[in-house]
């Protein structure tokens, strides 16, 4: 029991303290993430939960002047609770 | 009602549901001492001049909103303006109350952090304007304004990156991104106003 919880918390502190590329971009499921200039992501927004639409949308990236630009995309499909 | 028609009493009116909608209070520049302190103490540290601070600033602290305006009085601001600079300043409402201990820590000591709260509020008012005018505004220029919180080009690019990001899903797409703003949009439109 304590070797799992050992693990966890190695799991845990490995994912809060991996720094990312300053201005890097990603999608991490439904969510566009950009990385600050002191290392950490910051959730620029999260493609599942946008307003005045009745469209589904996905995080989406292309890559542009060798950069990954991250940003929701609609896609086929209507949400089922749209506001 | 094209933005030419915007009213004074309208944009009081906005103000006043606006404010109800999130809870916040709102006051004017010139009559709280506690601008007229925080101003003459920018000056003092050469931050920022006194009359900047107080005659073109809008800052909100917790949440109260200290405008550098009288709703609905153009001298200083134009009406579009007053109601864009609502929404910014109610999405720094909204993120206090997310997190009124982070919001307020991060905001004073991190820099990265003032930078992520600044570009999801520059967001916001980057929503309204492509929304009126269905064009991004310049977001480099809007993004360099952040020199004037304390912060470095490496701030300033990643701001520019969020809103890029912002300005491509609301080019691509019908939906909003910003709370505030949706709900900006949604009572312009209940009250007549329609994009130019």
């Amino acid at each position: 029991m304590c070797r799992v919880m050992l693990l966890a918390a190695a799991a845990i502190m490995l994912v809060a303290c991996n720094p990312c590329k300053p201005g890097t971009q990603r999608c991490t499921g439904s969510i566009v993430e950009i990385c600050r200039p002191d290392k950490k992501w910051h959730k620029v927004q999260d493609c599942s939960k946008l307003k005045r639409t009745k469209k589904l949308h996905k995080c989406t990236c292309e890559l542009k002047d060798g950069q990954n630009k991250c940003y929701c995309c609609p896609q086929e499909g209507v949400k089922s609770n749209a506001n | 009602m094209p933005i030419s028609q915007i009213t004074p009493e309208l944009v009081q009116q906005f103000w006043k549901d606006a404010l109800k909608e999130y809870d916040a209070k709102s006051v004017d520049k010139d009559d709280s001492d506690f601008m007229k302190s925080i101003a003459t103490f920018l000056d003092a540290i050469k931050v920022l001049d006194k009359e900047d601070f107080m005659k073109q600033f809008t800052t909100t602290i917790f949440k109260t909103i200290y405008r550098p305006f009288k709703i609905g009085d153009t001298a200083n601001y134009d009406l579009w303006s007053q109601i864009t600079v609502l929404v910014h300043e109610l999405t720094h409402v909204l993120q206090f109350k997310a997190d009124e201990v982070g919001f307020t820590v991060g905001y004073i000591v991190n820099k990265s952090s003032r930078a992520a709260f600044e570009a999801d509020a520059y967001g916001a008012d980057l929503e309204m304007h492509y929304w009126m005018y269905g064009k991004l505004y310049n977001i480099k220029a809007r993004a360099a304004n952040l020199k004037y919180y304390g912060l470095q080009q490496e701030h300033i690019d990643f701001a520019a990156s969020v809103l890029e990001s912002i300005g491509t899903t609301i080019t691509k797409s019908d939906a909003a991104v910003s709370e505030v703003a949706a709900w900006a949009m949604d009572w312009l439109e209940a009250h007549g106003v329609t994009p130019e």
